[in-house]
């Protein structure tokens, strides 16, 4: 299979923001073509979950085509719930190395507070089986059912699960684009009010506006894309096979290992799906980066800070960075360029070679993990 | 699309028992299915006994609209494995725990749990222990039964 290189990254601030949607995925999209140096992409990927509802934008890929003024370029949009942008980048990454295309800009964001919350809740809650859905379950509340199954498996208590937003929000700070940009302690996270018992306010990602971009190319550039996977699994909590890992990236990250020749030794810096915070560590022992029940202790001896052995949501995650759910699946891939470029400015972790990015579709129905190498 | 189902009543489902569907690859699920979850293939009407225990659980305190809170959500398993998520009764959230075995009742068409007291889980335990020695009579009838063959 021909090599498939990312020539360029870049990405707005996340946040409340007052752009559209269309200028935000611009933005990042201008900025990702200067810094590949390509100005005609042969192809545009467009990944956003749900811009109809949260925006009233409709066919998204040629609209946004327009807006960036190339309405003759091949464009289509790639949906995936809350790992949209990581399929997008899948679908044109794809396409270079079945030689559809030469280059391909792959551009994901979602603007999503110019909906009051319940409304936001409610059109995140469509990605859950309709059964459970009749039963008043929310995004949160089967995440809540995950969290104090895993907890409980493990022995785990609320102040060793507060210390990963505690994490997550001290990189965030060091990261000018993030929603949140300060610091936070275990008494604010166990201080914060209950929204899913037991997950606390801090523990749950923000509602979020924002884009991310790539642009991909078949000619050699130093970073490469080495590993792709998906997996996927039950939309319904109740036919999954344990409440306590998710067997959709389980095999997301097989199929990306086996396309990369490497194993999780490998990796140095990893972006994982937080946007329930203890899923982290849920991640972590199914991409296996930890044996099962034992994420939390590398999260205890510091090994996933930024100065760690293993650093884990160098960015803030999606917990700090914030949470514009078409965009997050590449944002993650971006941050992951940046840190083995060396472009990670005060987050910046010890030089790497090797990274990953794990995005989750719905509550772990459509996963998807992606493996750079700098070479 | 799942079929919801209908009152225990109409579905013409025995009081203590849950209406199910059973495929024959050996899944079972409840809510019952016109196709298996796991194989795809057409599903029969099953009942299961209505107890189960608490796989874990959570009370929501931003429900969704029509909703009122705290809503308690739990993800029950039945004796045989089948899950499904019920709602809680409010009033028994502080006897909630992991493991607890709970008694399930359908009322249209929606799973509800019930912590069960001491005495209910006494009798379960006489009519399980009595169901067992009946297993266990009829296997040693049949054992004696081959053994006089000649």
């Amino acid at each position: 299979m021909p090599g498939i290189y990312v020539a360029g990254v870049g990405c707005t601030r996340f946040g409340r923001l007052e752009a559209p949607l269309l200028a935000l995925l611009a933005e990042a999209a201008q900025q990702a073509l200067t810094d590949a140096g390509i100005e005609e992409p042969d192809l545009i990927v467009v990944g956003t979950m749900n811009p109809e509802e949260f925006t009233g934008d409709g066919t998204l890929a040629p609209l946004f085509a327009s807006f960036l003024g190339r309405a003759h370029t091949p464009a289509f949009r790639v949906e995936t719930g809350t790992s949209s942008g990581a399929a997008a980048f899948f679908a044109a990454a794809s396409a270079i190395a079945g030689g559809f295309a030469r280059t391909a800009l792959v551009v994901a964001g979602e603007k999503m507070t110019g909906l009051a919350t319940p409304r936001v809740a409610e059109i995140l809650s469509r990605m859950i089986d309709p059964t459970e859905r009749r039963y008043g379950a929310t995004m949160p509340a089967l995440a809540a059912i995950v969290t104090r199954a895993y907890a409980r498996a493990h022995h785990l208590d609320p102040e060793d699960l507060a210390l990963i937003p505690v994490k997550n929000h001290r990189n965030g700070a060091r990261n000018p684009l993030a929603h949140f940009q300060a610091e936070i302690t275990v008494e604010d996270v166990l201080g914060s009010r209950l929204i899913a018992d037991p997950l606390r306010l801090y523990e749950v990602c923000p509602i979020s506006d924002g884009a991310a971009a790539t642009v991909l190319t078949a000619e050699r550039r130093p970073v490469r894309v080495a590993g792709m996977g998906q997996g996927s699994d039950h939309v319904a909590l109740r036919h999954r096979r344990s409440l306590t890992s998710f067997r959709a990236t389980q095999e997301a990250a097989r199929r990306a290992y086996a396309m990369a020749g490497l194993g999780p030794k490998a990796i140095q810096v990893a972006e994982v799906h937080d946007a329930f915070t203890p899923f982290e560590l849920i991640n972590m022992e199914d991409l296996g980066l930890a044996e099962a029940g034992k994420a939390v202790r590398a999260l205890l001896n510091g090994e996933t800070a930024l100065e760690g052995r293993l650093p884990v949501n160098p960015s803030g995650g999606l917990k700090a960075r914030g949470h514009p759910v078409g965009a997050s699946g590449l944002a993650q891939i971006v941050e992951i360029v940046w840190q083995l470029r060396g472009q990670a400015g005060s987050r910046q972790v010890r030089e790497s070679r090797v990274g990953l990015a794990q995005s989750i579709g719905g509550l772990s129905s459509v996963n998807w993990v992606t493996i750079l190498a700098r070479d | 699309m799942e079929e919801a189902p209908k009152t225990q009543e109409e579905a013409g489902t025995p009081a203590g028992s849950i209406p199910a569907s059973r495929c024959a690859c050996g899944t079972v699920t409840a809510p019952p299915a016109p196709h298996c979850p796991e194989c795809g293939g057409p599903m029969a009407p099953d009942t299961l006994p209505a107890v189960g225990e608490i796989l874990s659980y959570t009370i929501l305190h931003s429900p969704p609209a029509g909703f009122a809170a705290p809503l308690p959500i739990a993800l029950v398993e039945l004796v045989g494995g089948v899950k499904f998520l019920c709602h809680g009764h409010a009033e028994q959230v502080g006897r909630y725990r992991i493991g607890r075995q709970v008694a399930i009742e359908a009322v249209d068409g929606i799973y509800y749990f019930s912590t069960m007291t001491l005495r209910e889980r006494i009798a379960l335990f006489w009519r399980r222990r009595g169901e067992a020695e009946e297993k266990v009579r009829s296997v040693l009838r049949s054992v004696f039964r081959r053994s006089r063959r000649p």
